[in-house]
């Protein structure tokens, strides 16, 4: 007979690993912090002061359109939070999605040569995208008796991916005009990544009998072992060291323009990471490409023989995954960013940027307008206003102090998250030092 | 399962959810004390989905099953069981002679066809027969010697062959020489051994010793008379597996039958003898079935000298007009034996001229049919399958679904009892034992399909708790016919099982 574990392996499966993947997406302030660096990591022509410059940065964001915390959770009497599926579901879209990023620059080193400036670099980054539906919550939380003679959708999808960054940056000034291009050595770590989703699960009225009618396919590098579907795992990580400069090998360009109008209003434009990854260490495809029921076991098979009456393998075979090695392609979540920042007083400074990012469908654009003051000479505190999509409560702030040689900076794109994050949808951090000489 | 499974998603939330509170919230207290309400989970899956018919009821998916349904134009089964088919071949009838040793101590030397004494061989062609001379002569030169069979003959002309005994040798073994092809024919059963040996200038001079040795007398065809015998055709029985799962009740047929089915290739008369023909019941007991044809036993067909080659074919039967099968069934047989002979040349007719060929052969083969047309009273069956719900160990409680149709013109009780490893009764499936009434027939007692019937039974904690410990399932049915009525091949059991199962992660 089958066990519970089955069946619940088989209709939750796939969600485990949205829960479980890192979910991180982009901080914009940087961009508007004067005389960093780290300016040049949204545009490499912006890498024009000082001689010398050494930087490490550590950025991280996630964000949903699904139900925030409040929405997800109760409060009980001795101020304990407690996840109740009913309020997240009563919260819930019926697609609910969750951005993520990280960005890690371990370090940066720039110098001025007569010629070009130069600049080498790596960096550790990973994104990721996960799509699940109220559907799939719902069969979690309450299994699929409730939902007998309907047809649940619980395909989730994922875009995650991994990997080392090497880079050389040349940036060159012509009078106001300053262009720049980073060339980039990519080692990809991890990928997992659907292309197509289709998974759907209708429990009969009869006799609860499983019709499952999927078009499934994902595919994986270093992230994915599957067995059968009670026996897999799902191991996605943003700093991961142990596949890196294994094979999946990757090239991608950063080309970027920037041009002072006058000495107080500055226009910017770039393109960063437009490039791929070949992935072909432990790559594979999984799919399921199946139109197929349950009915239940049919015990004349079992009258004249000691085989033991069992439903457990019918089940299992409900949703296997086929496996087959494959290398494949993954183009990088590219960002385009345009921008200028206008100089109000000695003291006081504005900006916007647009920023679109992502790859495919999976494009996400927002629009940024800071001001920015100057305290002290060595104080930097700016406010920073965001509308991303479906989201306009996003009210950033950075402080960035300077010590001789030394600025270091922190900063938050959402604000309010800190203020009520119960109901934040979004939260970011990005902190940064930079030796400038 | 389970539970380890699901407090992984409980950890992978709350991890996930602490995540996002790590970079947005300032009160990291409630962080750490972040909890997944516990919730019912119900599961609803199918388990059971068959529509018993009667093949599965009579254990036909067994491969070494000695059953098979007989369908008729109408749709009406018959239960055929089947017991091994026996045959003798030529050999086993008419053995080779094995090795024999002819002297031919005179230029012709008369021996006697070794056959037995009542047969009489008129024509016997040789199959594969071989045969060699050993020959001594002391005269020192070349010896031509041709020998002969005068009654050994193919297209008219006898049997001769020459061999050449080189000069200087004194002790001469001829190679294999086969017969196969020609043909003995000698009324008086005596065969001639002839042999003329010359010297080169034709000086015919005797051989001082000459012997005929040859390996095995076979024959591909025999005409003649083949005197009487009895040939054992060996005890058999067949096993009635229909009534296997009986426990109580009675049952009766209106028309058993035991066929038998005789081939014959042979060209000679045969005769059946039955020594014992019994039916063994369900309680052990044995019973002789009553016959005229036992007594009087039956002439099997042959083909006769015109139909060489061809097979005729014999077949008779018990039913309830020669024999007390009927009653002897109402006793709920589970074996019929039998123990025949064949009786060859029972009258001793030796004006018959009879043969056998090569490919001749006997069969007989001996059949149960029981035409499910008949009655049930209170007929109890019962089966047992295995079944582990241990498995479900975290399942608090359930709702089962059934769904039943009967489409036999015969009310039928239904239950499955949960038995443990000591096969004591835990539960049952049904409340009650389940009534499935007699489907509706039409004007011909054909069943016009049963109707579906829906049953839900709960089993709360305690009681899903004390079903965990099944090992089996006993299935049982009670069978009632108000009349005899037929069974036909579309008739069937609908018998759906589905659960609600609810668990607290």
């Amino acid at each position: 007979m089958t066990k519970l574990s089955t069946i619940l392996y088989t209709l939750v499966i796939l969600v485990i690993s949205g829960l479980g993947s890192n979910l991180y997406a982009q901080n914009l302030q940087p961009f508007f912090i004067k005389d960093v660096f780290q300016q040049s990591y949204y545009n490499p022509a912006l890498n024009t002061k000082g001689n010398i410059n050494l930087a490490t940065t550590l950025g991280v964001d996630i964000s949903t359109n699904g139900p925030s915390l409040a929405e997800i959770t109760n409060e009980t009497n001795d101020g304990k939070l407690v996840i109740s599926a009913e309020t997240a579901l009563d919260n819930m879209n019926d697609y609910n999605d969750i951005y993520g990023y990280t960005n890690i620059h371990t370090l940066d080193f720039s110098i001025n040569t007569p010629l070009v400036r130069l600049t080498v670099g790596h960096a550790l980054k990973a994104s990721g995208w996960t799509q699940y539906s109220k559907n799939l919550a719902e069969l979690i939380t309450y299994g699929n008796a409730p939902y007998v003679g309907q047809t649940l959708d619980i395909g989730p999808k994922f875009d995650f991916l991994s990997y080392h960054e090497f880079y050389l940056g040349v940036q060159k000034s012509f009078g106001p005009l300053s262009v720049g291009a980073n060339f980039k050595y990519l080692s990809g770590t991890n990928a997992f990544k659907t292309e197509s989703s289709k998974l759907e699960l209708t429990t009969s009225d009869d006799i609860y009998q499983l019709h499952v009618n999927t078009d499934y396919r994902v595919l994986s590098s270093n992230s994915f072992v599957f067995e059968d579907i009670t026996n897999f795992d799902l191991n996605v990580d943003n700093y991961d060291f142990n596949n890196a400069f294994n094979g999946n090998n990757g090239f991608a360009i950063d080309l970027g323009a920037a041009f002072e109008v006058n000495d107080k209003l500055q226009l910017s434009a770039s393109i960063m990471d437009l490039g791929s990854i070949n992935w072909n260490t432990e790559s594979y495809v999984y799919s399921s490409n199946i139109s197929k029921s349950y009915e239940g076991v049919d015990i004349s098979d079992y009258f004249n023989n000691e085989e033991e009456f069992a439903i457990e393998d019918s089940l299992k075979n409900l949703l296997e995954l086929e496996e087959e090695d494959v290398e494949f392609s993954t183009s990088l979540p590219s960002h385009i960013y345009i921008g200028g920042t206008y100089q109000l007083t000695s003291s006081l400074a504005v900006g916007a940027l647009i920023h679109s990012r992502g790859s495919g469908d999976q494009r996400t654009n927002s629009l940024a307008l800071n001001a920015t003051t100057t305290i002290g000479g060595w104080l930097s505190v700016g406010g920073m206003y965001v509308i991303k999509e479906n989201n306009f409560s996003n009210l950033g702030l950075f402080a960035s102090g300077k010590i001789g040689p030394v600025r270091g900076f922190i900063s938050t794109d959402n604000v309010v998250s800190y203020l009520s994050p119960e109901n934040a949808k979004s939260a970011n951090i990005i902190a940064g030092l930079n030796i400038q000489i | 399962m389970n539970l380890k499974f699901m407090k992984r998603i409980n950890a992978l939330t709350i991890f996930c959810l602490a995540l996002m509170q790590f970079y947005a919230c300032s009160d990291y207290s409630k962080i750490g004390d972040v909890e997944l309400e516990e919730r019912d989970v119900e599961l609803a899956v199918p388990l059971i989905n068959t529509k018993l018919t009667v093949n599965d009821l009579i254990n036909n998916t067994d491969g070494d099953s000695n059953v098979a349904l007989n369908i008729d134009e109408d749709g009406r089964i018959t239960l055929v069981y089947s017991g091994d088919v026996l045959q003798k071949q030529k050999e086993e009838i008419f053995q080779a002679i094995p090795l024999a040793i002819f002297p031919i101590t005179d230029t012709a030397t008369v021996h006697d066809v070794p056959f037995s004494n009542d047969q009489r061989v008129d024509k016997a062609l040789f199959g594969n027969t071989n045969y060699g001379l050993s020959m001594s002569t002391n005269v020192g030169e070349e010896v031509t010697v041709t020998f002969s069979i005068p009654e050994c003959k193919k297209d008219g002309q006898s049997y001769s062959k020459e061999f050449v005994i080189p000069e200087g040798t004194s002790d001469f073994i001829s190679d294999k020489i086969s017969l196969k092809g020609w043909t003995l024919e000698s009324a008086d059963q005596e065969i001639t051994l002839k042999y003329d040996a010359r010297l080169p200038d034709g000086t015919r001079i005797e051989l001082n010793q000459m012997v005929m040795a040859i390996d095995a007398i076979i024959f591909d065809y025999v005409e003649g008379y083949f005197g009487y015998d009895i040939f054992d055709i060996n005890g058999d029985f067949i096993t009635i597996g229909l009534l296997d799962t009986w426990v109580s009740g009675g049952l009766s047929f209106e028309s058993p039958k035991v066929e038998i089915y005789v081939e014959n290739a042979f060209g000679f008369p045969v005769r059946s003898k039955f020594n014992t023909m019994t039916v063994t019941t369900v309680t052990g007991e044995t019973f002789d079935v009553q016959s005229n044809i036992i007594d009087e036993n039956i002439d099997f067909d042959y083909p006769d000298l015109t139909e060489v080659g061809e097979v005729k074919s014999t077949s008779f039967q018990f039913d309830n007009t020669n024999s007390n099968l009927v009653e002897l069934f109402e006793e709920k047989v589970t074996r019929v034996s039998y123990d025949i002979d064949a009786e060859i040349n029972p009258d001793m007719d030796t004006s018959i001229i009879e043969f056998l060929d090569s490919s001749g052969y006997f069969l007989i083969s001996v059949d149960v049919e029981l035409p499910l047309n008949g009655t049930v009273n209170d007929l109890k069956l019962q089966d047992t399958l295995d079944l582990d719900l241990s498995e479900f160990d975290e399942v608090t409680s359930s709702e089962f679904k059934s769904i039943l149709a009967n489409d036999f013109p015969a009310e039928i009780a239904l239950q499955a009892y949960f038995l443990d490893d000591q096969n004591t009764t835990i539960d049952s499936l049904f409340d009650n034992r389940l009534i499935l009434p007699s489907a509706s027939t039409d004007a011909n007692g054909k069943s016009l399909g049963g109707e579906e019937q829906t049953e839900f039974t709960t089993f709360d904690e305690s009681r899903f708790n004390e079903i965990k410990k099944t090992k089996r399932v006993l299935m049982q049915v009670k069978i009632n016919t108000p009349s005899p009525t037929w069974i036909y091949s579309d008739y069937g059991i609908l018998f759906k099982v589905g659960a609600k199962m609810k668990t607290s992660i």
